[in-house]
């Protein structure tokens, strides 16, 4: 589903965010993405969803390889992807269904779709009572939520989420985890960047861990394998 | 794609930035208003430069002995109508010059002449192409050719003036109008340029849940367009009203329900410009 193939990412100044790192994930994994602040986390992640690509070597997501991958191909691998931040960065000047909804209706979706999918959803996430209140007056937790129903709503093959329990309490946090243990449980693929050292005690799912760039281990499965062109 | 969520987007945008989409929107209306007001000044002004062009006439005087002979004045009249610079000739003859001049002055003046000392003449106008100086000189020497022809009266230093003024005029109206074109594309863009950063955070979003460029600029440039018509819509209200308030002037308009169209049109075709240019520079994906 997910190959880096010895990936080098360099910035300005020759600093290197990624370090020849190796890694697959197969489909309908759970894997935590761990290390300390700076560790390449953030940058892993933005090579799935291609807003960054490799200085050297390759990255493969679902059908498209990051060495061949057009402008107006990002887009479409960007819908079979839900992300969800630390930050939530939702739009306060819009409501819980509207938040959720304009995720599908930038893929042209129809609106009688649009309305039965987002209730489905916010049903899911707990959040259909609140379907008209906007971001500030919810707590972290139901914003959280929130940015969860938007990233799951296209129906993705791979949830990414970027310290999504870096702002929330231990009760809330695990609330979410149980949250991206059910969309796991339906098939999706989830990767979760996180330093919480309590979620990957409780959890017990592989651990790919970096370190200022370098992989350090989890990166492959015992039987990796071979992706070529096949996926381009 | 839903046609409803770009407009509902573009009000959005009106409704965020209140302030300058009121300056975007005053700014095009005014300076259509300035554009249109330039273009009926430049139509009056225009037209009123041909009418004096056609007042500077060219009077050829006729030998007496040529003028008594209507067959030799008959082909004087052929010959000078043959010049490609005449519109027209106008015989004036003898009686004819006498009643004007009675007309216009003291008629006690001519009580002492016992015949009338007036010669024929004959009062050309030009073509619009040769009201210039330069034509007016090869006239002069192409009359001054044909025989029969006593003397030429024609007002080389007023054309040369007429010249002048039409090159003034010219050349202020250019600059006025790159002005007038530039600077509502200009206040456009910087709005759409405020509303994108006020929307920074719904642009971000849209390029992670996977909206494809075209889609994410459409709802701006909609907005710029938009701001443009409403400043036609003013510019031309604008218009209606100020040719209601000078109707009695006399002046011309020009096909003034074409200009509300165009105003309309002009404003979009600006603000669909001034929002391209904005959102080429800052939505990079």
């Amino acid at each position: 589903m997910i190959q880096f193939s010895h990936v080098t990412k360099e910035y300005a100044g020759s600093f290197e965010a990624l370090s020849d790192v190796s890694v697959f994930i197969d489909k309908g994994e759970f894997v935590f993405l761990t290390g300390a602040s700076g560790a390449g986390k953030t940058t892993l992640l933005k090579h799935i969803y291609m807003e960054e690509f490799p200085t050297k070597g390759q990255v493969f997501v679902g059908g498209y390889d990051s060495t061949y991958m057009r402008s107006r191909d990002i887009p479409l691998l960007r819908r079979t992807l839900g992300i969800v931040f630390q930050d939530f960065r939702l739009l306060s000047d819009r409501n819980v269904f509207e938040n959720v909804a304009f995720a599908m209706r930038v893929t042209g979706r129809k609106e009688r779709e649009v309305k039965r999918k987002v209730f489905e959803v916010l049903a899911l996430t707990g959040l259909s009572h609140k379907c008209a209140y906007f971001p500030p007056q919810l707590s972290g937790g139901e914003q959280q939520r929130v940015c969860i129903a938007r990233a799951i709503v296209n129906d993705p093959l791979i949830i990414l989420a970027d310290e999504p329990t870096g702002n929330l309490d231990v009760a809330v946090s695990r609330e979410i985890m149980a949250m991206f243990q059910k969309i796991n449980s339906w098939g999706t693929t989830v990767i979760m960047a996180t330093h919480d050292e309590f979620l990957k005690q409780q959890y017990h799912y592989r651990e790919i861990v970096l370190d200022r760039g370098v992989l350090i281990r989890g990166g492959d499965i015992t039987v990796r394998p071979k992706i070529g062109r096949m996926f381009a | 794609m839903n046609p409803f969520y770009f407009i509902k987007e573009a009000f959005r945008g009106f409704y965020q930035a209140k302030l300058m989409t009121f300056v975007s929107v005053a700014t095009i209306g005014l300076t259509l208003f300035l554009l249109a007001c330039m273009a009926v000044a430049y139509l009056n002004v225009y037209l009123g430069l041909r009418a004096v062009g056609r007042r500077v006439a060219v009077i050829v005087y006729v030998k007496d002995a040529v003028a008594s002979d209507t067959a030799r004045l008959a082909a004087v009249v052929e010959q000078v109508k043959g010049c490609p610079q005449v519109a027209s000739v106008h015989v004036v003859d003898k009686k004819e010059a006498w009643d004007r001049f009675k007309e216009q002055n003291d008629s006690a003046m001519l009580q002492a002449v016992d015949e009338n000392p007036f010669p024929v003449s004959l009062e050309l106008s030009l073509a619009e192409k040769s009201q210039s100086a330069e034509a007016l000189e090869t006239l002069s020497r192409e009359l001054s050719n044909i025989e029969g022809v006593e003397d030429l009266q024609m007002s080389r230093q007023e054309m040369k003036r007429l010249e002048r003024y039409k090159t003034l005029f010219l050349i202020g109206s250019f600059f006025l109008l790159v002005v007038l074109v530039v600077a509502p594309i200009v206040v456009i863009s910087n709005t759409i340029k405020l509303t994108i950063y006020a929307r920074r955070e719904l642009i971000r979003n849209m390029h992670f849940v996977g909206a494809t460029p075209a889609y994410i600029k459409a709802p701006f440039i909609l907005e710029g367009m938009l701001q443009g018509v409403c400043g036609g819509i003013i510019a031309a209200a604008a218009l209606l009203l100020v040719k209601a308030a000078l109707s009695h002037f006399l002046l011309a308009w020009g096909p003034w329900y074409l200009a509300c169209t165009l105003f309309i049109a002009t404003g979009a075709l600006f603000g669909c410009i001034g929002s391209m240019s904005a959102v080429r520079k800052f939505l990079v994906s």
